[in-house]
């Protein structure tokens, strides 16, 4: 049986938890285009709820004072851009290239893995191609490659953004 | 970790996907549904863990913690998410006798524990903080979610604030059969798994990432891991991310601390409580909690409650 100390402890993370979820304003519908990328930055077209912490608030207070900034042109620039990811099991490099705003290929530049590469070459550079993300399905077996594909992926992204 | 279903019989359709989140991978599983409406709540159960990262997180200048951080001595209003999270620290604070603390952040920034995930980019913090700073500076006012650090600090809400994500992002799943949200060592799982019984939630090893040490059959259950072995400290290696305000130093004596809880925030910050307690009192701790507790020591003891047994498989 528990203490009272942890009754408690387990009462106000209860509260937290239902408090926070009742305040709403956490889940913002992602909008057609959005991706895990859109999720990171501040919201394009969020709720009209959410919370204004947003970058470069000098002030940022709670309150629903959302400033909507939706992505008029394309997402990425133009060219190729590079990117790296290392985890326990090795390293990976990826150039991912985009034209006209879009990922046209992405390319495992340097694999130095444990897997070897045809677990998930080619499946996942065209999977990210076909989707114009990096969110990325699990491959079974592999999932520490995939996580290093789609961290290398969004850091090539990120230099990417327009 | 979540076992990686391959191997096993999937009688239910399922949906997985992965995202960078918090520091780490997120994977989030949904059992018994089409993809469309998987999708769809996938992207507000990491709209939900996203805005909870952006409230709480230390190495964002944007965030509300930041915020907070740079207005010591003023009473701020701040989101609902830092507020409880920030109550929760505190109230673990206080069962620990400050050995759990989130004004930690100074330390951890000058072991090097001061870069930014994503963008790699460091803290900018530069003078604040106290080294006289604890738990006991933080002051909550509930009836309008206010705080007012009564010195300057630097606030880490690690052990708490990715428990709390987890949680949140596990309301957006609740009409599915079943789901799994592996949030690197915070783990939340509902239902049935695509095999139509209980998860399978491996405790991972603190040397071979790839073969779980124990495996757990659970379900409507959190399964965190706070190990000494993930984040060293890039200045000092001999250091890591579990720091005891109180000793002066990260935790020694545990290289991995597991509890098993309803909610991902309690097991995570009672599994970091647990770790900074050190192996005499770890499970103790837990044990009093209510909760189940599984934890490998320095010498490749483990130690287990008595309450955690009935998961193992």
């Amino acid at each position: 049986m528990p203490s009272p100390s942890g009754v408690r402890l387990m009462g106000l993370c209860t509260i937290a938890v239902g408090a926070i979820y009742a305040a709403g304003y956490l889940y913002t519908e992602p909008s057609a285009q959005a991706n895990a990328i859109a999720a990171f930055s501040p919201p394009a077209g969020a709720a009209p709820h959410h919370a204004a912490t947003s970058a470069k608030s000098a002030s940022p207070t709670p309150g629903p004072t959302a400033k909507p900034s939706p992505h008029p042109g394309p997402l990425y620039k133009d060219g190729v851009h590079t990117g790296f990811a290392s985890n326990p099991y090795g390293t990976l490099s990826v150039a991912v290239t985009v034209i006209r705003g879009k990922i046209a290929t992405v390319k495992i530049t340097s694999y130095n893995m444990h897997y070897p590469q045809s677990v998930i070459d080619p499946q996942l550079p065209q999977e990210a191609v076909a989707k114009q993300t990096w969110r990325i399905y699990i491959v079974s077996g592999a999932t520490a490659s995939t996580y290093n594909f789609a961290e290398a992926v969004y850091n090539a992204l990120q230099k990417a953004r327009a | 970790m979540l076992d990686s279903p391959g191997h096993r019989n999937h009688k239910l359709p399922h949906f997985a996907e992965s995202f960078l989140l918090m520091g780490t991978v997120v994977t989030i599983r949904v059992v018994g549904t089409a993809k469309g409406p998987a999708r769809k709540s996938i992207g507000r159960s990491i709209a939900a863990m996203t805005e909870v990262e952006r409230q709480c997180s230390r190495f964002d200048e944007a965030s509300a913690l930041r915020h907070l951080c740079r207005h010591p001595g003023e009473l701020v209003p701040v989101p609902p998410a830092l507020f409880h999270a920030l109550r929760i620290a505190c109230e673990m604070g206080a069962l620990t006798g400050g050995v759990f603390d989130p004004t930690v952040g100074r330390p951890l920034e000058q072991m090097g524990f001061n870069r930014h995930y994503l963008t790699q980019e460091a803290v900018e913090s530069a003078g604040a903080g106290s080294p006289h700073a604890s738990y006991r500076d933080i002051t909550l006012f509930e009836d309008t979610l206010s705080v007012r650090l009564q010195q300057p600090l630097m606030l880490d809400l690690g052990g708490v604030a990715k428990g709390l994500a987890v949680d949140l992002g596990a309301q957006a799943l609740q009409d599915f059969e079943g789901f799994a949200i592996d949030a690197g060592g915070d783990v939340y799982v509902h239902g049935l798994d695509p095999s139509g019984e209980l998860w399978d939630v491996g405790i991972e090893h603190p040397k071979r990432p790839d073969s779980p040490i124990r495996r757990l059959r659970v379900s409507d259950m959190a399964v965190c891991t706070s190990g000494s072995y993930k984040r060293r400290s890039p200045l000092n290696p001999g250091l890591h991310h579990l720091w005891n305000p109180i000793t002066q130093t990260s935790a020694q004596g545990l290289l991995s601390c597991t509890v098993a809880a309803p909610l991902a925030v309690l097991a995570d910050a009672s599994a970091t409580a647990a770790f900074l307690s050190g192996p005499q009192q770890a499970m103790d701790f837990i044990e009093k909690l209510g909760l189940a507790g599984f934890a490998v020591t320095e010498d490749w003891r483990t130690l287990e409650t008595a309450s955690m047994r009935r998961y193992m498989r």
